[in-house]
């Protein structure tokens, strides 16, 4: 008995169990983001799990948004119910595929919400006044692509241990994230530079006469103020948007959370058929 | 290798499930009306702002009281002549369906013939209006006493073709700073 329990714990996946109970909590451990316009014209705070948004007092509410957090609710729960059982019974033949399903997804919603907020203050503040050439974002699409490539390539001929291949595995994804985010900013360059000529001031001084613009938010977590003026003869109207972001708790417990999970996955013995190899 | 297939199927199509479902299900809730699922019934912008279309101005304003001015005694008349403040109370009615405040007001007072600035007006204090509330603006007014007196002087006669000039008003809602300045009216 002595010796199975011993065994036991030398087997089980221990990343994994920490990994599959915080991400069976974490649906329910609060907001990871947040977003101020004013003091009450706009407040947003969001995770991956839900959004809360209100505007001039009033509640925003979309079905569809509230019905994609609830099937990305009951897709992590059910993700960290198979890390769970695959770091439990890491020897089951159907345990590496559990624990690839699960693993990396909390991983990747992180890397998702810090994104979107980062790309969006990006254009708005760099691509929206226009200006911009494509040539930055194509190189970047490009050096990306190529060096996911040679990654690729690389694990293939000389990585031998399991550990090894599943990192390069997960760095190249990143790197094809990469590339397509650069993709996604050189799309909206040439947007921009088809559709407004100058800019959104262009436009603006087109349609108000003595209209400016200066676009600054902020990126990801910060306070920045986005003020538009105009002046005619000798009279001048200012509006002057704060706008504040930043990052809440629940999105610490999502990094704890997918460090464990990567770990876990990263551990995890590989299927068995690898193993009668070895 | 077969049940690793199989299985590798089936976690595919709970992967499938996961992301198609959620969406089916929410258009199907609002009977496949796009826009009522994706925006949903409420609408902020119109809530608030929509009371704007039938705004009229006459009702926002009650009768000023001119205070001190309007029983000027011996010792206010020089408290005046001194440069004192002049204070005029507006009752306002806000029409707005949400709190808004009143940050600054202020001007200047200015004789356009003579190019000379005779006196500056300024809110006393900012004024935070309740939605559709009424409070009170009390407006302090100073005379350039120095200067009125040799425009008096100088142009042999009380100044003409008075106005305002350098106007401003800056409103504050829901921390969106509002500010405009009128050259002059």
């Amino acid at each position: 008995m002595k010796v199975n329990l011993r065994k036991l714990v030398r087997t089980i996946n221990w990343f994994g169990v920490i990994a599959g109970i915080l991400m069976i909590v974490l649906p329910f451990a609060g907001r990871w983001w947040r977003l101020s316009v004013g003091t009450g014209a706009m407040d947003l705070t969001t995770s991956p799990f839900g959004i809360t948004a209100t505007a001039f007092g009033q509640t925003m509410e979309s079905t569809f948004i509230r019905y994609i957090c609830l099937g990305a609710t009951i897709s992590v729960i059910i993700a960290g119910l198979f890390v769970l059982f695959a770091s439990l019974l890491p020897e089951q033949w159907w345990s590496t595929r559990l624990m690839e399903f699960g693993a990396t997804r909390v991983f990747w919603m992180a890397i998702g919400l810090t994104m979107m907020p980062l790309i969006g203050a990006f254009i708005a503040n760099n691509v929206l006044p226009g200006g911009q050439t494509l040539t930055i974002y194509v190189v970047g699409a490009t050096i990306s692509i190529v060096i996911a490539v040679l990654f690729k390539l690389l694990a293939r001929k000389f990585l031998k241990k399991l550990w090894s291949k599943r990192l390069m595995k997960l760095a190249t994804n990143v790197l094809w994230m990469i590339a397509g985010l650069f993709i996604v900013l050189a799309v909206c360059v040439f947007l921009v530079g088809k559709f407004l000529p100058g800019g959104v001031q262009g436009l603006l001084s087109g349609a108000v006469p003595g209209g400016t613009l200066n676009i600054d938010v902020p990126y990801v977590s910060g306070s920045a103020s986005t003020t538009f003026s105009m002046s005619m003869g000798g009279s001048q109207a200012t509006v002057t948007l704060p706008i504040s972001m930043g990052l809440m708790g629940g999105f610490a417990l999502a990094i704890v959370t997918a460090v464990f999970s990567i770990l876990a996955w990263i551990y995890h013995p590989g299927p068995l058929e690898e193993k009668k190899k070895k | 290798m077969n049940k690793e297939k199989i299985l590798g199927a089936l976690l595919f199509m709970l992967s499938l499930s996961l992301a198609v479902v959620p969406i089916i299900a929410a258009f199907s809730a609002h009977g496949w009306d796009p826009m009522a699922t994706l925006l949903g019934d409420s609408n902020p912008i119109e809530t608030q702002f929509g009371d704007l279309q039938n705004l009229n101005l006459k009702n926002m304003f009650g009768n000023p009281d001119f205070g001190n001015l309007a029983n000027l005694g011996l010792a206010d008349l020089l408290s005046l002549l001194q440069g004192g403040p002049i204070n005029v109370t507006i009752p306002v009615t806000s029409p707005l369906n949400f709190p808004i405040t009143v940050k600054n007001i202020s001007g200047n007072l200015v004789s356009k013939d003579n190019n000379v600035t005779l006196g500056y007006f300024q809110l006393v204090n900012e004024v935070q209006f309740p939605a559709y509330g009424s409070k009170v603006l009390t407006i302090a007014g100073n005379i350039n006493t120095a200067e009125a007196l040799a425009d008096v002087e100088n142009h042999k006669g009380w100044p003409k073709n008075i106005d305002f000039e350098n106007s401003s008003l800056k409103l504050d809602i829901y921390g969106i700073v509002i500010e405009g300045t009128i050259g002059s009216m």
